[in-house]
């Protein structure tokens, strides 16, 4: 393992393109990994929207694709529909937005954005996305093993994931893949953080979006080996008929199941969300730091309280490992135990809004850019806002009794995660394109890919918070005709849901697939300004402050021509008496 | 701009630091909560079992644990030695040491085989009681750690120790980095012996 | 990085020393168990002697005696989590819900192989 950045200079086509040990291109990798991944994620939510909004009529033109066992004559199967849920979760999350707000943006911006040439240890980043890679393959795989991929929702809860089907043994081999990834990537950031900022750039003048890469990459490595160990666990359970999670005397279709027992199934509910409420952080933080950035860059001024900001950043990491609980309150846990989580995650909101408060208040006075990236960043503060906001109800323990499995909660963290974080990712991509291929992205094609988004975005989850109100629980997937309060011929049934809230799934499906319509303006955009966008005629188009923007566009194997200098804070923008309306950190005078 | 990733030997002066050990101490704070986790587990499942049997019960014997007790922290000490030898610019005794810890891991695994062997035969089998499954994922566990850093070690003491010539004060590092890992491994061990063995 | 040689002597004797003890109190443990003391008792009295081991390891062979700030602050935040993931039994053990205390059927037989006592146990309870 020798430690030069030479050796792929004159690297092989394997070197350079696939193997490689640069940091830019492991960040391209997981970048256009990731949204493939996000396509695919997509596309099967695409199919359960069908068969919500249709229950049991066939699929037209690609129902026949999906053969007998999936569905037959073109109607899907509950078992198709679970897999597809199932895996709809897990990769959106694992797959799609985490390897592209840390191991995309992370990787490519973090080394550029405090000066160095590269991750502290370019062997690992390379492992780092090779295990996620094979994750992916994994559970790729698992849609063709018998009985399809994992089917008991993305959480896995035994009993259920541990008599299902062997799908469910690769999802677990999967997430060990993706938690290896995520362990080598985490070390990797934090040493590259703490080592090799430039001189002068000390931890105080770090971008935000560095530090919310710090603060991600904490809870990577210290909330994943929880998950790690919920998942060996459940393999043993699944592979040697262990019964850490299973109870004793479990009767599973009539027949009494052939375990040892004492297990306990709150054991894996309780691991699994010590990793899976600080990964909710690492959904939401990096999103943060990178529309931080655009919103300094696009209001031209400083952030309204840069400090607050990390320190709420840093307040918000720790409180998020005591709040796992508030997932579990109806899991009879008891109301001592139930009140301390909720005090707690009423708690950990502070921060959030701290942060949030200073974003809206950066608006306050500033000669705003409307350009894409900033509308994508504007539209993500009232979303984020939204997905926030209706969050409070479930984590107060007795509202999450009407509330819990129903689809408010989808509602509730699609808000945060879609035109949450999803906006900011694609925000990032906007306004770094340029840095990255040297080439600006079309604006028309950009507000062409906003605004149905935008609106359609809303029309999809604002009619979920509605439904869980009334009670529509998030696991049906005949889109609750079960419940129905009468037939469709109109006899009364006493269920619970009207015709008009079961209605509403054919408007959500209307939005998703309108949304999937105005994601082709996006694609084309993307691939035609890789070749043919607008040449940009310096390096720093956006006029802006952060040190990535003094390496050329692309930035070279070894990124900086000589070694920055950081000489002041990372949003100087209008500074009295300087020369121009931003100042950057590495350039000696203001 | 230099060709190598800065403070990868030398020390950062505002963190006290090479790259290397900060990494490794990361990673080993996460192995913390790796284990950590597992001992939460072991914990939760005794307490709520109305019984749980002790390790001699089901057949465990006390002093294979000890031997092999005994067998990993001399292996410890060997592997502080491997590096203190170094140090001492003493690149002969180095091996010799590094050699021993070798040795010493394969011994512990052997014992280690055998009484799994012993457990297969007699019956107990993970899925016979959740004592056993717990003691089988603790010790399963931690043997794949002890191979994990068995192959690291095995390449520092062949192909990897010719570093020793071009870089000295790199391949110290790297042997003190293994070494970190090493004694981790040992403590871990540490407790485990006693939980699963003894209580 | 700059101890020389001799500081390197007193570390030998020092690792030396601490395998001795290391090496007692491994043997002190096996003897505390000969004893049979009170369950309570014999876990924490193991538990501690397995702690005052552990620390010589991390103290003395990974030189946390002497380490730097970054490493410290690391582990006690790892320290902080780490009592956090030990809270878990706690969360599941204490203070159930009236009427949800399924525990002592549940794990009656996690000790022995009660498949067919259990299921009949489950018989009785439906």
């Amino acid at each position: 393992m020798d430690n030069s950045l030479d050796s792929s200079h004159s690297a092989s086509f394997w070197r350079k393109y696939v193997f490689s040990i640069d940091h830019k291109w492991i960040g391209i990798q997981y970048g256009i990994t990731g949204l493939l991944f996000l396509l695919f994620g997509f596309c099967l939510m695409l199919l359960m929207r069908w068969q919500l909004a249709y229950p049991e009529r066939p699929l037209p033109f690609f129902g026949a694709w999906f053969g007998e066992l999936r569905m037959p004559e073109g109607v899907m199967l509950p078992e198709f529909y679970n897999q597809l849920g199932a895996m709809h979760g897990t990769i959106m999350i694992f797959l799609g937005v985490v390897p592209l707000a840390v191991g995309a943006f992370g990787n490519y911006f973090v080394p550029l954005q405090i000066g160095a040439p590269d991750m502290a240890f370019p062997r690992l980043n390379m492992a780092s996305y090779w295990a996620y890679f094979l994750g992916g393959v994994t559970m790729l795989i698992s849609f063709f093993v018998p009985g399809g991929a994992a089917n008991s929702g993305w959480t896995s809860y035994p009993p259920l994931a541990v008599i299902a089907t062997t799908g469910q043994t690769l999802w677990l081999f999967g997430m060990i893949f993706l938690i290896t990834s995520s362990l080598l990537g985490s070390i990797n950031f934090i040493v590259t953080i703490f080592q090799l900022r430039a001189p002068g750039m000390t931890l105080m003048r770090m971008p935000f979006f560095v530090w919310t890469q710090l603060t991600t990459a904490f809870l990577l490595l210290l909330a994943f080996p929880a998950l790690e160990v919920a998942a060996i666990l459940q393999l043993m359970d699944r592979l040697a008929d262990t019964s850490f999670f299973m109870p004793s005397g479990l009767v599973v279709s009539g027949e009494i199941q052939d375990y040892s027992g004492g297990g306990s199934v709150l054991l894996y509910q309780h691991l699994f969300w010590f990793l899976a409420h600080p990964e909710v952080y690492v959904l939401i933080l990096p999103a943060m730091g990178i529309i931080t950035e655009i919103i300094a860059n696009n209001t031209r001024k400083p952030i309204g309280g840069y400090k607050p900001m990390v320190y709420a950043l840093v307040f918000l990491g720790f409180m998020s490992f005591v709040v796992w609980a508030h997932h579990m309150f109806l899991t009879g846990m008891g109301t001592a135990i139930s009140s301390f989580f909720q005090a707690t995650t009423m708690i950990i909101s502070i921060p959030s809004i701290v942060i949030l408060a200073a974003l809206m208040l950066t608006l306050w006075g500033g000669s705003i850019r409307f350009n894409v990236p900033m509308l994508f960043a504007l539209a993500f503060l009232p979303m984020f806002g939204i997905g926030g906001l209706t969050g409070l109800p479930l984590g107060l323990s007795t509202a999450d009794i009407h509330l819990h499995d129903t689809y408010y909660v989808i509602g509730h963290f699609h808000y945060v995660v879609a035109p949450g974080t999803l906006f900011a990712l694609f925000s990032g991509i906007y306004y770094w394109f340029p840095k990255v291929t040297g080439r600006k992205m079309n604006e028309f094609l950009g507000h062409l890919h906003f605004w149905p988004t935008f609106i359609s975005m809303n029309i999809i989850f604002m009619p979920m918070l509605i439904q869980g109100l009334a009670g529509m629980s998030r696991r049906l997937w005949d889109g609750g005709l079960t419940y129905a309060d009468t037939t469709p011929e109109g006899v009364l049934t006493g269920g619970i849901l009207t015709a008009g809230i079961i209605g509403l799934h054919k408007v959500i499906s209307m939005g998703a697939w309108t949304m999937a319509l105005f994601q082709i303006p996006f694609i084309f955009n993307f691939f035609w300004s890789i070749w043919w966008g607008k040449k940009v005629t310096s390096d720093n188009p956006w006029e802006a402050t952060t040190l990535e923007w003094a390496a050329p566009s692309p930035p070279p194997h070894g990124n900086f021509a000589t070694v920055p200098v950081t000489y002041r804070g990372p949003y100087e923008y209008s500074v009295p008496d300087a020369e121009r309306d931003f100042s950057p950190q590495f350039q000696e005078t203001i | 701009m230099s060709d190598a990733i800065p403070y990868a030997v030398d020390i950062r002066p505002d963190t006290g630091l090479n790259n290397g050990k900060m990494g490794i101490w990361l990673f080993l704070a996460s192995e913390v909560m790796l284990f950590g986790g597992l001992f939460s587990s072991y914990v939760l499942l005794r307490t709520g079992a109305s019984h749980w049997p002790l390790g001699v019960d089901e057949g465990l014997n006390i002093w294979l644990g000890l031997v092999n007790t005994i067998v990993l922290i001399t292996s410890s000490v060997t592997m502080v030695m491997a590096w203190a030898s170094l140090k001492m610019q003493d690149f002969d005794k180095f091996k010799k040491f590094l050699g021993a810890t070798l040795l010493l891991s394969c011994v512990f695994l052997v014992v280690k085989a055998f009484e799994y062997g012993g457990k297969f035969a007699h019956g107990s089998v993970p899925s016979k009681n959740t004592f056993l499954a717990i003691y089988f994922v603790l010790t399963g566990v931690h043997g794949l750690h002890i191979i994990g850093g068995m192959v690291v070690n095995g390449y520092f003491w062949g192909p990897g120790s010719k570093m020793w010539k071009t870089d000295p004060e790199r391949f110290t590092g790297r042997i003190e980095i293994a070494g970190l890992y090493w004694h981790f491994v040992d403590l871990v061990w540490i407790f485990l012996f006693p939980v699963l063995y003894l209580l | 990085m700059s101890a020389d040689a001799h500081d390197i002597k007193r570390e030998v004797r020092k690792y030396y020393a601490v395998f001795a003890a290391l090496l007692v109190l491994s043997c002190v443990t096996v003897a505390v168990n000969r004893l049979h003391l009170s369950p309570s008792r014999a876990i924490g009295l193991a538990l501690v002697i397995a702690t005052v081991k552990a620390s010589l390891v991390a103290c003395v062979f990974m030189h946390l005696l002497s380490e730097k700030r970054f490493i410290y602050s690391v582990l006690a935040m790892t320290f902080v989590f780490f009592f956090a993931l030990m809270l878990l039994p706690l969360g599941t053990g204490s203070d159930p819900l009236h009427g949800t205390e399924v525990s002592q059927y549940a794990s009656a037989h996690a000790g022995g192989d009660g498949h067919a006592e259990a299921a009949q146990e489950t018989e009785v309870g439906h």
